[in-house]
């Protein structure tokens, strides 16, 4: 580099106008690419060498590099337009993007003619049925990423449509599918949808019919809104997906909780778990509040590895204290003790984790603590942390999956065994819980190499299923016939090792009962229950009632 | 006299069937420019010279290829040849561009997808972490270069295959140091660019190749580890924001000089012509990476001067109106012909 020691050395200082506070990282590039300065938090300001140097300013991934001598004191702002300053320089952001129509002078995503009716709306019913007793709504705005973008895509005959939605209850029962019924408001000159009802606190699927359909959860708390913001191009752009749960039935784009929300989202999404210290403060002081906040801020600190005694994860106990963790063990909480390192979540028992958790590396956690085979009841049998195992994606980082069969118990209330007797849903999120097959004990009392053999007489090799495909391999090259042993080689939970098999083996059993087949009868010792009744229970297509 | 070695593997084709993993465009290309580079242009001007070994495997869609055997029979190869006289072997250099998976299960490893990979098959991949361990522990090279240009996003339950060698610690004469590259972060993808030439390349190779052709040399040609670290630090996201794509790379240099350098180039001169707008009234400066004047032009407007510069950057600055245009010799565009600017 040169006699850098002879050189003269002056200030080099950059600021930021309040709204791009933590949103622009700044990287200060010395004529030989070595970094010399970089953050988020402003302001910042180092004494340098005489030279060139590159400032760099990243949104989100949008890089603009701006060329420097620094021959004297130099002082930067980034804001959103230009002003005299002097001895400054004004230096303009590259533009943020995000579903979530935010402060309009910091994204470009947050054209007027998305911003205003995400604004109008939110606070409107568009679903016409109203439950007598609630405080809670759930607020869905679709958009694209431009009305161009819309233009372009509107008579593409595969691209999904604005209405492809439904929602299902936790029972599988559809509330609403938005394509054959008023529910929404959909605008065909600009590209949106939305979505706004209220609705009982509880669990809740959103489901993507379209091509390539998806099901994401959706936690519905009492006397919160539940916000989402979603970007559809020719399908879905599941990883813009933007959850919020707000306290006021209201949507301010220029609100710094939503703003530092998305913010976290983003930078989660992609890995990066770092906090500046402002921003952690604000969080921690109750400066900055918000459900999906705190919830993302938990996470973040405890996949850094702070340490228990650490200041900031001493203050997160008091934050879920208050505000909405009071209302139930929900599932991100669980995850999140579980990768802090508590796996009872501070209450003591290790209990089943109900529902399966809004962000992904939640899920991740759970699944991976319940293949230890002490821990294995973490997860349920045939609970949605069960079922997803298989159609888990990670283009998000929301959990979503694709659509799982839900089983509807009211199906079965023709038989009168009370065992089929359906259970109401209740005003805080479950999972849902369907019951044994009345011939599990048939099932439960074949075991060993009968159990394997049946496994692999049933297996068929044109499934989806990846995990059949796994199990089967693993069985029949590697000769693994322990549930245990593949539950730790594939380090999925043996609870779906086992329900994946079992299913196997009923496919044999379903092959050899079938109406068609009068050759073999079923064992006599379970009721001879209508073959149409258990054709509908493994039906794989949902029905709604 | 050393030895230097090179396992390279481009991967387009992929199974057609089960698959999400979409034909790619470069991946041969790139893997073939990298091959072009390590003939002819990697290592130094040693005087005893290097001898070079390599295999290249390209994939083909009927029948499609490679699998696994493929790749190990490649390999087996390679290291027969480094068995032979291991205390001359310098490097190794294990390239590879094609799709790849990030493992939920483990953030320092990824899987390095073969034509056959599909979701069923979620095994027929290699383990970049299993790779680099056998590399180390063969103790066959003094240095170990590992670049993968592939993505990194995480699915479950992927169990990527490691090389068939099972060599215990401390088997051969060298501990080796490692320089490894993957081309974006954890859980996040690399992307194809459209470049000058109208095709599709690897933004991670694309960037490398223009670094190792000159780009990432210093003012006396040499390319070594930390400045090729750096200036794909700094290169790869402007090249993938270019096509208003989001990457950045992961890079870790453990390479200690003298032994770091994997090439020379001409430091030279690159003529620039500079065209002045005839409203350039004032004086303008032409300045070093220093920030030392070189050239003091006065009543520049509509003036045309030529300058040959070394490699490096440089600002041109109005004194009058405080415009500048920055000038990059050092950029990435390759190859380097002579610059016409118009200030």
């Amino acid at each position: 580099m040169g006699n850098s020691d002879n050189r003269d050395h002056y200030m080099f200082v950059i600021e930021a106008d309040s709204r791009f506070q933590y949103l622009v990282r700044m990287t200060l590039f010395d004529n030989d690419n070595n970094i010399v300065l970089e953050g988020s938090q402003y302001p910042m300001q180092k004494t340098l060498g005489q030279g060139l140097y590159t400032i760099r300013l990243d949104t989100n991934g949008s890089i603009e590099d701006t060329v420097f001598l620094l021959n004297h004191d130099v002082r930067y702002k980034l804001s959103h337009c230009k002003e005299p300053l002097t001895e400054a320089g004004v230096l303009m952001p590259p533009p943020m993007y995000s579903a979530v129509p935010l402060d309009e002078k910091v994204y470009a995503s947050s054209q007027e003619y998305y911003r205003k009716p995400a604004i109008d709306l939110a606070t409107l019913h568009t679903w016409p049925i109203q439950p007598m007793t609630t405080n809670s709504s759930i607020y869905l705005f679709v958009r694209f990423y431009s009305r161009e973008r819309y233009e372009q895509l509107k008579n593409e005959e595969k691209a999904a449509s604005m209405t492809d939605f439904r929602l299902l209850n936790h029972l599988g029962i559809v509330i609403c599918d938005l394509a054959n019924e008023a529910g929404a408001i959909v605008n065909d000159e600009d590209g949106w949808m939305v979505f706004n009802g209220l609705l009982s606190p509880g669990l809740y699927l959103l489901e993507f019919t379209g091509p390539e359909p998806r099901q994401i959860p959706v936690y519905l708390l009492e006397n919160f809104h539940t916000q989402l913001f979603l970007v559809l191009d020719k399908k879905p752009v599941f990883s813009s997906l933007r959850i919020f749960l707000q306290k006021e039935r209201r949507f301010d784009p220029c609100d710094a909780r939503n703003i530092y929300t998305d913010l976290l989202f983003t930078r989660l999404q992609n890995k990066d778990i770092t906090l500046e210290e402002g921003l952690e403060r604000s969080i921690c002081n109750g400066e900055l509040e918000g459900f999906m906040l705190h919830l993302l801020y938990a996470y973040i600190t405890v996949l850094a590895k702070k340490e228990p005694n650490d200041f900031r994860y001493n203050v997160m106990h008091p934050l879920f204290h208050h505000h909405a963790w009071l209302q139930g063990p929900l599932p991100d909480w669980r995850a999140i003790c579980i990768l802090g390192g508590s796996l009872s979540g501070y209450s003591g028992t290790v209990e089943p984790i109900r529902g399966v958790p809004i962000l992904y590396p939640g899920y991740l956690a759970i699944k991976e603590a319940a293949v230890v085979p002490e821990h294995k009841d973490l997860i349920r049998e045939k609970s949605l942390n069960d079922l997803i195992t298989v159609h888990a994606l990670y283009d998000s980082l929301i959990t979503t999956f694709t659509p799982v069969t839900i089983k509807i118990d009211e199906l079965l209330t023709v038989n009168s065994n009370p065992r089929w007797k359906t259970k109401e849903p209740t005003g805080t999120p479950q999972t849902d819980k369907y019951r044994e097959p009345y011939y599990a004990n048939y099932y439960s009392n074949i075991r060993g190499d009968k159990m394997w053999d049946e496994f692999m007489a049933g297996y068929q090799g044109d499934t989806a299923n990846w995990l059949e495909f796994l199990i089967y391999e693993l069985v029949s090259k590697e000769h693994i016939r322990n549930p245990e042993l593949l539950s730790q080689r594939l380090r999925i939970s043996v609870i779906t090792i086992n329900r994946t098999i079992e299913e196997v083996r009923r496919k044999l059993y379903n092959k050899a009962w079938s109406s068609d087949n009068q050759q073999v009868q079923p064992p006599a010792t379970h009721d001879p229950t209508p073959a149409r009744l258990m054709k509908a229970y493994y039906n794989e297509s949902l029905e709604s009632l | 006299m050393y030895k230097d070695y090179a396992l390279i593997i481009g991967i387009n084709d992929y199974t057609r069937e089960d698959s999400d993993l979409p034909q790619l465009h470069g991946a041969i290309k790139d893997a073939e420019g990298f091959e072009e580079w390590f003939v002819k242009d990697s290592g130094n001007d040693d005087a005893n010279g290097i001898e070079k070994h390599f295999e290249s495997v390209y994939s083909k869609c009927d029948p499609l290829t490679p699998v696994y055997d493929v790749i190990e029979k490649a390999l087996g190869k390679l290291l027969k040849k480094a068995e032979e006289e291991p205390a001359l072997n310098r490097r190794l250099y294990f390239y590879f561009a094609g799709h790849g998976i990030g493992l939920d299960y483990d953030t320092t490893n990824n899987a390095l997808c073969l034509a056959d990979w599909s979701e069923k098959k979620r095994g027929n991949a290699l383990s970049s972490k299993d790779y680099h361990n056998t590399f180390i522990k063969l103790g066959l090279f003094r240095q170990v270069i590992i670049l993968l240009d592939c993505c990194r996003e995480i699915k479950v339950n992927v169990y990527p295959r490691p090389p068939e060698e099972t060599p215990m610690a401390g088997s051969g004469p060298h501990q080796a140091e490692v320089f490894w590259g993957y081309a974006t972060k954890f859980n996040n993808l690399a992307h194809e660019i459209d470049t000058e030439n109208g095709d599709k390349r690897g933004a991670f190779t694309y960037v490398l190749m223009n670094g190792l052709r000159g780009g990432a040399a210093n003012e006396d040609g040499i390319i070594d580890s930390v400045n090729l670290k750096k200036y794909l630090d700094r290169y790869v996201p402007v090249a993938a924001n270019r096509d208003k794509l989001s990457q950045k790379p992961e890079i870790n240099n453990g390479l200690t000089e003298p032994e770091s350098i994997f090439a020379k180039v001409d430091p030279g001169l690159v003529p620039c012509a500079i065209q002045f707008q005839s409203h350039r009234t004032g004086p303008v400066l032409l300045v070093d990476g220093l920030g030392k004047t070189i050239e003091k032009i006065v009543d520049a407007g509509g003036k045309k001067i030529t300058i040959d510069l070394k490699k490096g950057k440089y600002l041109l600055k109005d004194e009058l109106n405080h415009e500048v245009h920055p000038i990059n010799i050092e950029s990435f565009r390759f190859p380097i012909n002579p610059i016409a600017i118009n200030f």
